[in-house]
């Protein structure tokens, strides 16, 4: 499986390093906005009274302080862009080898199905492991050139909530993946599903849905919000990620195992 | 004391495989023996590429079974693929890569150091292994494929239409490593709808309609069982071959015949002694007109 891993992250490297690339601009603009802000108190206050939907979504933080604000202009939305990265990437290193037949050079070497699959998804959770620890790692060196101090703990739970997230979620697009051979058709549908889970989840903070619905919603499980706040992460959501992942990982082997390709 | 038997490296029993209610190949019962090139000829959809799919494990087949090397080809295709070297029809490789990219991945997947064929394959196809794929020509890219298939020189070769794009000189060059191939004792299986390679380097061939196994046997002997064309050149009053069966005139115009006869040519022969004969060929056919026999339905 090794050579396939290789394989893989070579030639996603590119791509990757854009997707980082644009996530960093973000990060800097974040970060250096944040002394630029004439009355960061009114803001604040601005927020306050946004609906309690729209703050949930963003989390229920302090937005006048460096880490309540890197938490609302950032790290709230960060698995949602990580969950975009995730459905084009299991469509292209999963249905586009369907599709195009490029699987038949591949499967003609000596692999197994399941380690074709295994390879996919370790190159997949390895980029988002990537994008994750850059996004962390220039938080805590661009806090502290702008003269504050970084919550280092803080970014680390939080951003591990955002990988174990967006994993889920890129491990569940490329279980669908491996029963849909169309690379557009397939980024179609994780990007709608994408964003109808996100918005569901603002819709549950106001409608009265039944907790295991809302248990269901993969962005409920993001407590980043929590963790920017020092109050670290609740344990449950995180083992309830890892078991989504694990299940979806079984599942992507077990249909592609059974399939005709 | 008995001795064990080895199985044949490829063989076929009862494999069937259906796409819903469309039948895709039924009942193929094939062997192919060691140091033995087989033809897989059909036209395109008569299941040729079905059942190469099958013998990769990447179609599952809906009954029978086939086997590699005695190996399930679906349950242990793993190490059914470290065997073999197979050819998809169509080839599609990653653009972004060379071949000489290619071929380090295949190696290290295959957990080998080097090629041992490589360089020569290479050589002797024109492939060209050192350019991104993506640049190259269809034909360029089948050549490329050829190599990746070839290059570990494996026991089993599973080529789908492995002539297709090149041109001829890489056709003749393939051919004669598929033929040297056979002679170092490879098995070699191969589906072509052009005929006249099959007859250059098949020992056998196998003829498929309509995802049903119609024929297989040694060419010679399909060409033997089949018609003979007789061109006859005369003087005086023509030969009388009504008597005689499995007559089938294709042309007559002044002291000239040309007809199709099966069966014993001696009866012919003996039948022709009180004519005066001023020329006469008796050709056998090609393996085209075999083959268009079957697919017309005609064959004996």
């Amino acid at each position: 499986m090794t050579p396939l891993v290789l394989d893989l992250a070579a030639r996603t490297r590119a791509a990757l390093g854009w997707w980082m690339l644009g996530i960093l601009a973000m990060a800097t603009y974040v970060v250096v906005a944040y002394d630029t802000m004439v009355d960061l108190d009114a803001l604040s206050e601005l927020y306050e009274s946004y609906p309690p939907a729209l703050r949930q979504l963003f989390g229920e933080v302090d937005l006048s302080t460096m880490d309540g604000w890197i938490q609302v202009e950032l790290v709230s939305y960060l698995p949602l862009l990580l969950a975009i990265y995730g459905g084009i990437y299991a469509a292209g290193a999963v249905s586009r080898e369907t599709e195009q037949r490029t699987i038949d050079f591949i499967l003609g070497l000596p692999v197994s199905r399941t380690d074709f699959i295994a390879s996919r998804i370790i190159v997949g959770l390895l980029n988002l492991f990537s994008i994750c620890l850059a996004v962390f790692l220039f938080l805590v060196i661009g806090v502290a050139l702008v003269g504050r101090t970084p919550s280092a703990g803080n970014y680390a739970l939080a951003l591990l909530n955002a990988f174990l997230l967006s994993g889920a979620l890129l491990m569940a697009y490329v279980a669908i993946a491996t029963v849909v051979d169309e690379q557009s058709r397939l980024t179609g549908i994780t990007l709608g599903l994408t964003f109808v889970l996100y918005i569901l989840t603002a819709a549950f903070q106001v409608a009265d849905v039944p907790d295991v619905v809302r248990w269901l919603t993969p962005f409920e499980h993001y407590h980043s919000a929590q963790a920017m706040t020092g109050e670290g992460l609740p344990a449950l959501p995180m083992v309830a990620l890892a078991a989504a992942m694990t299940l979806a990982a079984a599942a992507s082997v077990y249909w592609y195992n059974r399939r005709d390709l | 004391m008995s001795i064990a038997q080895e199985p044949p490296p490829l063989e076929m029993r009862r494999l069937t495989k259906y796409y819903g209610s469309h039948v895709g190949v039924q009942e193929l019962d094939l062997a192919v023996n060691a140091g033995e090139v087989l033809g897989f000829l059909g036209p395109n959809g008569s299941g040729k590429t079905t059942t190469i799919r099958m013998l990769v494990g990447l179609l599952k087949p809906t009954s029978g079974e086939a086997r590699v090397l005695g190996r399930d080809v679906f349950l242990e295709s793993v190490s059914v693929r470290r065997r073999i070297g197979y050819l998809p029809g169509d080839v599609a490789l990653y653009g972004e890569r060379t071949g000489n990219e290619l071929l380090r991945l295949a190696l290290r997947v295959r957990r080998m150091s080097e090629a041992p064929l490589a360089a020569e394959l290479a050589d002797a196809l024109g492939a060209p292994m050192d350019r991104r794929v993506k640049k190259l020509s269809r034909g360029m890219r089948q050549k490329v494929a050829l190599v990746l298939t070839l290059a570990h020189d494996p026991d089993v070769l599973v080529l789908d239409e492995p002539t297709s794009g090149l041109d001829p000189l890489a056709q003749r060059a393939l051919l004669d490593i598929l033929d040297r191939a056979g002679q170092r004792g490879k098995t070699v299986f191969f589906s072509s709808h052009i005929l006249s390679e099959a007859e250059q380097i098949c020992d056998r061939v196998a003829i498929l309609r309509e995802g049903r196994l119609i024929v297989q046997d040694k060419v010679e002997r399909l060409r033997e069982q089949k018609y003979k064309e007789v061109m006859l050149a005369y003087s005086g009053p023509p030969p009388d071959l009504e008597g005689l069966d499995g007559i089938q005139m294709v042309w007559k115009h002044e002291g000239r015949l040309t007809f199709r006869v099966r069966g014993d040519i001696g009866r012919l022969m003996a039948l022709l002694q009180g004519c005066a004969i001023e020329d006469l060929t008796i050709s056998e056919p090609s393996l085209e007109e075999v083959f268009l026999d079957y697919y017309r339905g005609d064959a004996t």
